[in-house]
């Protein structure tokens, strides 16, 4: 096209400095912020134990963020949360309860059906040694639960569990169960009931 | 092709609201969807011989545009635009085994058909009505038909807010306002066309001022050659 000048001035913005430039003021800004943060951590104890304690060891809830947003700002992407999934409302019976390591080992009949016991997010799927394998859910409500010692699942990774849904099946008769709050380690009877 | 790919602010907005809520086996799906659309208008553009200026990514949908002339055939424009929902369907039997797959489908195929006017929907009716009635009366049908689907969409919204549906419907408001804006400075630009450049048409209209001029025909204004009436039109003093 001969004109294309006339097209330009309609459609496209000036952009201002070179690419070096711009990457170069964004090092120059990230510096900035990284010594405000250093200054303000050195002048007040109140904020340098919040950034040690809270920001740099504390996991993103995303299930618990998930559930806020769902709340105020409707739904995120076009999905309907009521699928037919195979939902029991069965709490987890066990018949013996013993300490192991940080968590529970509990002894449950027989390839027990272990169901969720909250809604959240599948975060981590795989083996562990001694355990078997491991599945994590990040819940709603802010507790991580981990279930030990799990077969025939057909769950992946970052699938959204409700409550009561099918997990897998227990291989054999003991079930690991880890309950974490926080950076606390909760008791399993106090939680399930 | 990758340079002319640019992500909208609410994009990213809403990438990030995403990957904080933990959505992400959701992303790769809805994307690839998207872009499939917008590649269908590329792909179809590229082959008619038209030169590609950018592809904006907007959460609900994309936006290709050319470097073309408004007194491009109106047959070529709809192809075009036809060509996004077409490749979206078939693009959809492929990827048919991702989960939720049939619902981002066709909300975006819907979303994208409605009558708004810088959707594909709004524009493919804007060519329909350059068939009947004129270059600036079709713009304004097109202009009030978005405007009373925009009101009826927020309204929607009030009653189940949604935080995303309402961005894109800002942004595509302030769009349409602006187009509405520019109107004259597109129809000057048409006219300026048909004064610098010999175009072949079949139709032949009698019309009575320089505000009627219709798409694709070819026209006596007064009773005189249309190149005349506008080599005096723009060369007056």
């Amino acid at each position: 096209m001969k004109y294309k000048c006339l097209e330009k001035l309609v459609h496209q913005k000036e952009k201002k400095g070179s690419r070096l430039i711009r990457f170069f003021n964004k090092v120059l800004m990230a510096i900035f912020l990284g010594l405000v943060f250093l200054i303000v951590m050195e002048y007040s104890p109140k904020f340098k134990t919040f950034m040690h304690e809270d920001v740099l060891n504390k996991n993103i809830s995303f299930g618990f963020l998930g559930k806020l947003y769902n709340q105020y700002f409707g739904k995120i992407l076009p999905n309907n949360e009521e699928k037919t999934l195979e939902v029991f409302n069965e709490k987890i019976n066990y018949q013996k309860k013993e300490k192991y390591d940080d968590g529970w080992k509990l002894t449950v009949s027989d390839n027990y059906l272990v169901p969720s016991i909250n809604n959240g997010i599948v975060v981590f799927i795989g083996e562990k040694e001694g355990i078997g394998k491991v599945i994590t859910i990040e819940q709603d409500d802010g507790i991580t639960l981990t279930y030990g010692n799990i077969s025939n699942s057909n769950l992946k990774l970052y699938d959204y569990v409700v409550k009561g849904n099918f997990l897998g099946e227990v291989n054999g008769t003991t079930l690991y169960l880890t309950i974490l709050k926080g950076n606390q380690y909760l008791d399993v009877e106090t939680y399930l009931s | 092709m990758l340079k002319h790919i640019y992500l909208d602010k609410t994009t990213i907005f809403f990438l990030l609201i995403i990957i904080l809520t933990g959505n992400f086996n959701h992303v790769f799906p809805y994307f690839s969807l998207l872009m499939i659309h917008e590649m269908g208008h590329a792909l179809c553009g590229v082959i008619l011989g038209y030169e590609l200026d950018k592809i904006t990514i907007y959460p609900y949908g994309g936006v290709t545009t050319f470097n073309l002339p408004i007194n491009i055939p109106l047959k070529k424009e709809l192809l075009i635009l036809l060509f996004g929902p077409i490749f979206q369907i078939i693009g959809y039997f492929f990827l048919k085994s991702f989960k939720d797959i049939s619902l981002y489908h066709y909300t975006l195929l819907i979303f994208n058909l409605l009558p708004i006017y810088p959707l594909d929907g709004g524009r493919i009716l804007n060519i329909l009505l350059g068939y009947v009635f004129n270059y600036l009366k079709s713009f304004y049908i097109t202009f009030i038909l978005s405007l009373l689907f925009i009101t009826n969409l927020f309204l929607l919204n009030i009653k189940e807010f949604n935080l995303t549906l309402f961005m894109t419907l800002i942004t595509v408001l302030g769009k349409l306002i602006n187009l509405y804006k520019k109107r004259y400075l597109y129809y000057n630009r048409f006219l300026l066309e048909r004064y610098l450049y010999n175009y072949i048409f079949k139709k032949v209209r009698i019309i009575k001022n320089v505000h009627g001029l219709y798409r694709d025909t070819r026209h006596f204004i007064n009773y005189e050659e249309e190149k005349r009436f506008l080599k005096k039109y723009f060369e007056r003093k």
